[in-house]
């Protein structure tokens, strides 16, 4: 039994999930984001939602927040003063020399988060094999803190060179800059990240020490606000690389929680993937300015090491979802060689789509897909009606450009949109190795189920799967986290008996540091890559309860040959090394018991509209059906327009609906044989 | 010789196919774009060297069956639209297209055909719809060694010294490595197994290539497939003469140098002019020295991929080009100049001029259009090669960048350093990443006070790389402007020039501009110093607050800013 609600906040809404084990009841909310303060949003949405007495008695919150973000898209953080190895102190401006936009001769970095003054020198040096070069000088730390104070510096930041193969002379810097009675915040490169690269651990100490003040103050409210309210569980937040962190640990381990927001989807979406034995898995979560997509294998949702952010690159795992300027929203132009294009430029949520009737006057995909008949009737929530004929009449303007009427324009559109939506995930797949045509695509976000079988016929995929709460499914994969925490270690290693037993060294020292009461699985992974090479691919072999590695040399090696051959399509006849060790550390939250399969909403009689095929190439007559009033066991053929409350679903020619027991919606192309 | 893409239109505008559906071309230039993408991204994760993964210094492209480029990847611009020639050349060398057959793998080394110098091994696989040759997938990478008389060298004087040469031979023929060449390849280097590993890479990314092609024509057929494609040159046609429609008409001519040509020390000088003429563009190398003997000279495909790449930075709207983008450019060159070498001259540092070249031809558009360019960045990538051997006897060799200061713009300061544009793609090797490896040791890696150059704008500052020798190695050090510092433009001043000294372990010093096979005892303290980037506008316009934020930050000593700028204070 396991209480709990979740709550997503957005750059537009904050949505709320309340979930109660004890009946599989659900709440759901929807408000508008406070973006100057996201904890009172949250509190009022709260309040709105979910009653005294069942907030009592919730075990569990889980929270998905942009407030790291936002600091850094706004660069409203922390006054950051940086200790640096003497002689390196413009590591993080001097960056990499490469461009964000490699054909643009007038490109520049913004500059960076530490000014060069704030960024002083410290007399010491560690090698690579971490034996000391240079001894650490105490008298710096004590000058580079005056010029701090004077400075106004809210958070420290330390980074000296090879600090990931022995961190004493950071140790020594926060010992020496404890006893010097600064009392602020302290981030240590080697305890942000214990892998290689200077300019990518500076980054991401950085980032921390600049969110730090602001995302711990932040959670502390939160949290404040939620216990005087009544809720006695515990608050969680998503971590960017997948599970949750107790929000005392967020506090200390802040630039874990940057892309907490885009994560929550893909995890509900494994989860998904788990429960309905789906062995690949694609989610298309189309919002009203994005696409995001990330590939589940085996019900895990993709990791990556090292991610980019507001172009700062950081040393942490994030949840490998890809993100194109292709949403609801996206606005449709003529570009000056005379093409059509599909975004990347939004119309958001002001001034909209033309047919919202708040002042937009460019088609967006939603425009064409009104004009199409793919929202049906272009009824909203509170009884607002799609203005289609301003859409079309849009969809003129910009068709004349062109030669086209407004009927072509809008196919164009969805077309374009779909086709670069499709791409991405054709890039996401293939550069695992795997072959989308086996996938099922997962459809959610508000305008995800809209796209499903225009995906599926462009990618040659037979299944696709609607959730429940499918408009408000990022919040609702907020709730099935486990606890995590995790760290790595770079140290380069031949992979022999030797090797492993090092890395299992190193592992027990991290699961000695990470492991906590209640921790049911301690799993290790290793960066393995072809002596020679630099690029790794992560494995993860079997381990003991304690987390040594269970698997000898012999069979990690197998198991790197076989992904790499998949991933690259090759082998290598050349010898294998580890090079960085990776802990994760488990806690699962007690299961949720089997939820009701109901969905809620309105049911009215079925109805029937002309509405545009993409299969057969000209208008055909849909059938309008309210999601809640479709049964569990019947197939219902499309052509087929689907409503709920958040999101509408367009079945097109050659597919059928049926609904699991679950509540999910599962499209299937007729003949696809599974 | 005048050198124009494939099927140009002489200045006829915008002229589009309209009743090609522009849906169906904007759907496949986007599967064209993502299939040229994932041949780099291919190539980048399995290749072995890190001058490809870490610096990416290769190009990776798609062409359709009458040579047009259909995309690009992501890579080094110095090689945008550089396989026209060579795919021309290895094709003729075979004796024509209908003796090419699906599991051909065609192999150069020619320099002359490839337009860079032989280490930048080409490999060219034909692609076949139904058994119909339908295009190629080209890559080229730069391989760490194919036999040049040291792994990297600045005083070759022919292109025999230059590395082994390989004349577009089928390395692979339906299918079957040719083992007998094969082995001769790898016998030809001294770091075999890094070659096997990226030629293997190269070919596995050109497969990934035309894989994708095929699942593009196979979605549309072959007829609808080339409406679209020529319907998509057009467009891309379009987008750069809508540009340079709106610069005046006029002839603009702007000079540089080369530091030496690598044999004799005197300065090379040069000057390329740029022709505007309603949207038409001419970049005119004619007046240029005559071929030198040392290897500074540069094939004519590079000469006309660099100049693709000097327009496409200032007019190429950030799109992925295609061969329509060349279309309104002109390339004019006489033989046996310079920039239009003839075999077997030397032309091993072809990119040095190449670089030099772009600077040249931004410097000129310039005075056409003063917001359009940078003020020069350090005009060079700083290259490090070094080399050694292991206990065991093994060759190892790496090799490093050190990016320049940028040059400052209309838009404001150089800020952070910067790759030349014609390399954006490289990165450095972060210094824990080098001494990981056990050879070096950094001593500084810093901005260096007062180098970049004064201005409304300031350029940004150069950098200091020291390094330690940690035991023996030889290094080559193909440095350009050490001389000639880098140019302010619109009445910025010119920055730091770019240097490097040597310290041995005896006490003697040593000044470096080109080098080759410099021996490194254990102990060397190197001193790679990169230049900084030119000010943009006359220093007297800056504001006053920031020549004292760059007191403050130390970018600008105050005596240098008492000097630079006496109205700030």
């Amino acid at each position: 039994m396991a209480t709990r609600f979740g709550v997503d906040v957005g750059g537009t809404f904050t949505d709320l999930i309340f979930y109660d084990d004890e009946n599989g009841e659900v709440f759901v909310g929807k408000g508008a984001t406070n973006a100057a303060a996201p904890d009172e949003g949250i509190a009022q949405i709260v309040s709105d939602t979910v009653p005294d007495e069942a907030l009592r008695a919730a075990q569990f919150f889980l929270h998905g927040t942009t407030v790291g973000i936002n600091a850094l898209l706004e660069r409203k953080g922390a006054v950051v003063g940086l200790l640096t190895t003497d002689g390196f102190r413009d590591v993080l401006e001097i960056r990499r020399g490469d461009r964000e936009e490699f054909m643009d001769s007038l490109w520049t970095a913004a500059a960076p988060l530490v000014p060069r003054r704030l960024r002083l020198p410290v007399r010491e040096r560690v090698a690579a094999d971490g034996s000391i070069h240079t001894p650490f000088e105490r008298e710096d730390v004590a000058r580079a803190l005056e010029a701090f104070r004077a400075n106004g510096v809210e958070s420290i930041a330390v980074m000296f060179l090879n600090a990931y193969a022995n961190p004493e002379h950071e140790l020594a810097a926060e010992a020496a800059l404890r006893e010097l009675g600064y009392d602020g915040e302290i981030s240590l490169s080697h305890r942000i990240s214990g892998e290689f690269r200077e300019y990518e651990r500076s980054s991401t100490t950085v980032v921390d020490a600049y969110v730090r003040p602001r995302v711990s103050g932040y959670l502390r409210r939160l949290e404040g606000t939620l216990n005087e309210r009544g809720f006695r569980g515990d608050c969680l937040v998503t971590r960017s690389g997948g599970g949750a962190m107790r929000f005392s640990e967020a506090g200390e381990r802040p630039f874990e929680t940057i892309m907490s927001g885009p994560v929550a989807g893909a995890v509900g979406a494994g989860e998904l993937c788990r429960a309905l034995d789906i062995s690949q898995g694609i989610t298309a979560d189309v919002g009203g300015t994005s696409f995001d997509t990330c590939l589940i294998l085996d019900g895990r949702p993709q990791v990556r090491y090292e991610g980019k952010v507001v172009e700062m690159p950081l040393q942490s795992p994030w949840v490998d979802v890809r993100s194109i300027g292709s949403g609801g929203g996206s606005i449709a132009h003529v570009d000056s060689g005379g093409l059509l294009r599909v975004g990347p430029r939004s119309a958001g949520a002001k001034p909209g789509p033309v047919c919202y009737g708040r002042g937009g006057t460019e088609p967006t995909v939603t425009d064409a897909a009104a004009h199409l008949g793919m929202l049906a009737f272009g009824e909203l929530a509170g009884g607002l009606a799609l203005d289609v004929d301003a859409s079309t009449a849009a969809l003129e303007r910009l068709g004349r450009e062109l030669g086209l009427d407004a009927e072509k324009t809008a196919q164009g559109i969805l077309t374009i949109a779909n086709a670069a939506m499709a791409f991405a995930i054709r890039s996401v797949t293939i550069e695992q190795g795997q072959d989308p045509r086996e996938a099922s695509i997962l459809a959610f976000g508000g305008a995800g189920p809209l796209f499903g079988t225009l995906l599926a016929e462009e990618l040659g995929v037979g299944r696709v799967v609607v959730p429940k709460h499918a408009g408000n499914f990022s919040a609702w994969g907020l709730l099935g986290q486990d606890l995590t925490r995790s760290r790595a270690l770079t140290s380069i290693r031949t992979l022999d008996a030797e090797g492993v037993a090092a890395a299992n060294a190193s592992l027990a020292t991290m699961f000695a540091e990470l492991a906590e009461d209640g921790s049911d699985a301690l799993e290790p992974a290793l960066d393995l890559r072809y002596v020679g090479q630099e690029y790794t691919l992560t494995v993860h072999p079997r381990a003991d309860p304690d987390g040594a590695i269970a698997e000898d040399a012999q069979e990690i090696e197998t198991t790197f040959r076989r992904d790499y051959e998949r991933t690259f399509g090759h082998r290598l006849d050349v010898p294998v090394e580890i090079v960085s060790m990776r802990a994760t550390a488990r806690t699962s939250l007690p299961r949720k018991a089997n939820e009701s399969s109901a969905v809620g909403g309105t049911v009215r009689p079925r109805r029937s509209l002309e509405a545009y095929s993409f299969t057969q190439e000209e208008r055909v007559t849909f059938g309008v059906v309210d999601r809640a009033g479709l049964d569990v066991s019947e197939f219902v053929e499309g052509p087929l327009i689907v409503l709920e409350e958040t999101t509408t679903t367009y079945v097109d020619v050659g597919y059928r609906v049926h609904v699991h027991p679950s509540g999910t919606m599962i499209i299937e192309k007729k003949g696809a044989g599974s | 010789m005048t050198l124009q893409s494939p099927g140009t239109t002489s200045g006829s505008g915008s002229a589009a196919t309209v009743d090609v559906d522009p849906v169906r071309t904007e759907v496949i230039r986007h599967g064209l774009v993502a299939a040229a993408d994932q041949m780099g991204t291919t190539l980048r994760r399995t290749a072995f060297s890190p001058v490809i993964y870490e610096i990416t210094d290769f190009a990776a492209a798609l062409y359709d069956r009458d040579i047009n480029l259909l995309a690009q990847a992501r890579a080094l611009p110095l090689f945008l639209g550089t396989f026209n020639h060579c795919i021309e050349a290895s094709v003729a060398k075979l004796g024509g297209p209908e003796v090419l057959e699906p599991g051909d793998v065609i192999f150069s080394t020619y320099g002359y055909d490839i337009g860079s110098h032989q280490q930048d091994a080409t490999v060219i696989v034909p692609g076949f719809f139904e058994d119909e040759l339908v295009g190629y997938a080209a890559i080229k990478a730069h391989h760490m060694d194919i036999g040049a008389k040291e792994p990297y060298c600045t005083d070759t004087t022919d292109i025999f010294q230059e590395g082994v040469i390989f004349p577009s031979v089928r390395l692979y023929r339906r299918g079957e490595r040719q083992d007998d060449l094969y082995r001769t390849v790898l016998a030809n280097t001294r770091m075999p197994q890094a070659f096997a590993g990226d030629l293997a890479a190269q070919i596995a990314a050109a497969t990934v290539g035309l894989t994708g092609l095929n699942r593009v024509i196979e979605r549309y057929g072959i007829a609808q497939f080339r409406e679209s494609v020529e319907r998509m040159l057009e467009h891309g046609d379009a987008l750069v003469r809508t540009f340079f429609e709106r610069l005046p008409d006029g002839r603009y001519t702007a000079s540089g140098a080369m530091d030496s040509n690598g044999i004799t020390d005197d300065e090379v000088p040069f000057e390329i002019s740029v022709e505007i003429s309603g949207s038409d563009i001419v970049l005119d190398f004619t007046n240029t020295p005559p071929e030198q003997i040392g290897p500074i000279n540069c094939p004519l495909a590079a000469v006309v991929s660099v100049s693709r790449a000097a327009i496409l930075s200032v007019a190429g709207g950030g799109e992925s080009a295609n061969e329509g983008h060349f279309r309104s450019i002109e390339v004019r060159t006489k033989p046996g100049t310079m920039f239009d070498p003839q075999p077997p001259a030397p032309i091993y540092l072809y990119s040095w001029a190449a670089l030099q070249a772009l600077d040249v031809i931004h410097r000129a558009l310039a005075q056409a259009m003063p917001e359009a360019v940078p003020a020069m960045g350090g005009g060079d990538l700083g290259a490090m090669v070094w080399w050694g051997r292991d206990e065991d006897g093994t060759v190892w060799g790496d090799v490093n960048d050190h990016q320049p200061g940028n040059g400052a713009s209309a838009g404001g300061d150089g800020g952070s350093p910067l790759m030349h544009i014609s390399c954006s793609g490289i990165r450095n090797s972060p210094v824990e990443v080098l001494e990981a490896r056990g050879r070096i040791i950094s001593e500084r890696f810093e901005f260096a006070t007062d180098s970049g150059g004064a201005g409304k704008f300031r350029g940004g500052p150069g950098v200091d790389n020291f390094y330690r020798a940690l035991r023996d190695f030889h290094v080559t050090l193909p440095w350009e402007r050490t001389k000639n510092p880098p140019w302010g433009l619109h009445g910025g001043l010119p920055a730091r020039a770019a240097g490097i000294e040597l310290q041995f372990p005896d006490g003697t010093t040593q000044i470096v501009r080109k080098g080759t096979g410099i021996f490194i005892p254990k102990g060397t303290l190197m001193k790679l110093m990169t230049g900084g980037g030119g000010g943009w506008g006359d220093p007297a316009e800056r504001d006053p607050a920031a020549v004292a934020s760059d007191i403050r930050e130390g970018y600008v000593s105050e005596a240098a800013a008492r000097r630079d700028y006496p109205h700030a204070f």
